[in-house]
């Protein structure tokens, strides 16, 4: 890696960097749509807690929220929009390429 | 700013496997409307009246004076068929009973795993397909012709599997497989083929040429190994989309025991 390139944590982004959000990002971008409550199991969260990191999404723009309901149940669906989709590549990039640095120091300190 | 990194590769590990764990939950649902699109072929096998003989070349056929198998080919390929009205019914009741099935099958997902792909779409694919059937009424009718050098591509269309093909293939890309999509364009392909060249196993110019190894005239002929048979040819048609759906099946339960 070049002296002037920037270093790979500046790509990251604080919404997206957080480990509970990525995870919602993450799982997002593998079903196209999916519950809160199936969120929630997965990720293994509180209604408050997840509930606290979709609203930041939301207002990030990464992620659409639609409420109906399925019968007499009230469900909540969310989605990722082309931001979210985008914004997790980038952070996804970034922290490959940290991962990357680690091994290329570690090879370069194993051979002092 | 490097305290990152040992952290970053930890994330990236999680985020691998967190990716894995939603794609079997939003997908692990395929098998079925997989399956219930490949049995609606393999059914249409019972349509005809020798399903495990090539009709054409049959002694017996040929002695019959009159057998013809004119397209609109509504038992799905062109071959002799116990009764056009029935054929029709089928593909009619067999299509909207699919729809159907798939539908709650989706919608049972959705209740009980708290995920949604896009199944809207194979099943629009399916009622399409269902109007098309409809539109094929209006179809001219004919006779086809005898040789591959006269095959005529838009009879090809004229048959309810290719109404089949498209739902698998937008199931392909609902459920986001490849090989689903593949398997609906094997089916599609074959159909249409067999269909505008008026044989079922019918070749093209250029396929009859490259399976005698380059050499003489590309004038089409007819398969053998059975696929001129119309039972043979539809399991072949629908195969690949049987393994797919018995492989996503067997995948899912081995991952839930």
């Amino acid at each position: 890696m070049s002296e002037t390139s920037p270093h790979p944590a500046v790509g990251l982004d604080d919404v997206t960097h957080q480990r509970v959000r990525l995870g919602v990002l993450v799982m997002l971008a593998e079903i196209p749509e999916c519950a809160f409550s199936t969120l929630r199991d997965e990720l293994r969260l509180s209604d408050g807690n997840l509930n606290r990191h979709v609203q930041v999404l939301v207002d990030a723009g990464l992620v659409d929220v639609t409420k109906g309901y399925e019968g007499k149940r009230a469900r909540t669906w969310l989605k990722l929009t082309q931001d979210g989709r985008r914004a997790l590549r980038a952070e996804l990039r970034a922290l490959e390429e940290l991962t990357a640095r680690l091994k290329s120091a570690g090879l370069a300190e194993a051979l002092d | 700013m490097d305290d990152d990194a040992p952290r970053s590769a930890a994330v990236l590990a999680e985020m691998h496997q967190l990716k894995s764990r939603s794609r079997r939950l939003a997908h692990g649902g395929a098998w079925l409307p997989a399956l219930v699109l490949a049995a609606v072929p393999l059914g249409s096998i019972a349509l005809y009246r020798h399903p495990f003989s090539a009709a054409l070349n049959s002694a017996q056929a040929q002695s019959e004076e009159g057998v013809t198998f004119d397209y609109p080919y509504w038992a799905g390929l062109p071959e002799q068929q116990h009764n056009a009205l029935l054929s029709y019914a089928f593909w009619l009741v067999a299509v909207a009973l699919a729809v159907v099935l798939v539908a709650r099958w989706y919608r049972h997902r959705e209740d009980s795993r708290g995920v949604r792909v896009p199944w809207r779409m194979p099943l629009v694919a399916g009622g399409t397909g269902l109007l098309a059937l409809l539109a094929l009424f209006a179809a001219p009718t004919g006779t086809p012709p005898s040789s591959g050098l006269d095959f005529a591509w838009w009879q090809g269309l004229l048959t309810p599997l290719i109404s089949i093909a498209l739902a698998v293939i937008a199931l392909g890309f609902a459920e986001r497989s490849v090989g689903i999509a593949a398997a609906g364009l094997w089916l599609g392909g074959l159909a249409w083929q067999f269909c505008a060249t008026g044989y079922v196993g019918g070749l093209l110019g250029w396929q009859s040429w490259l399976l005698s190894g380059g050499s003489g005239p590309a004038l089409g002929g007819q398969l053998g190994l059975g696929l001129d048979r119309p039972a043979i040819a539809l399991v072949v048609m629908a195969l690949p989309l049987v393994l797919v759906g018995l492989y996503r099946a067997f995948r899912l339960r081995g991952q839930l025991t």
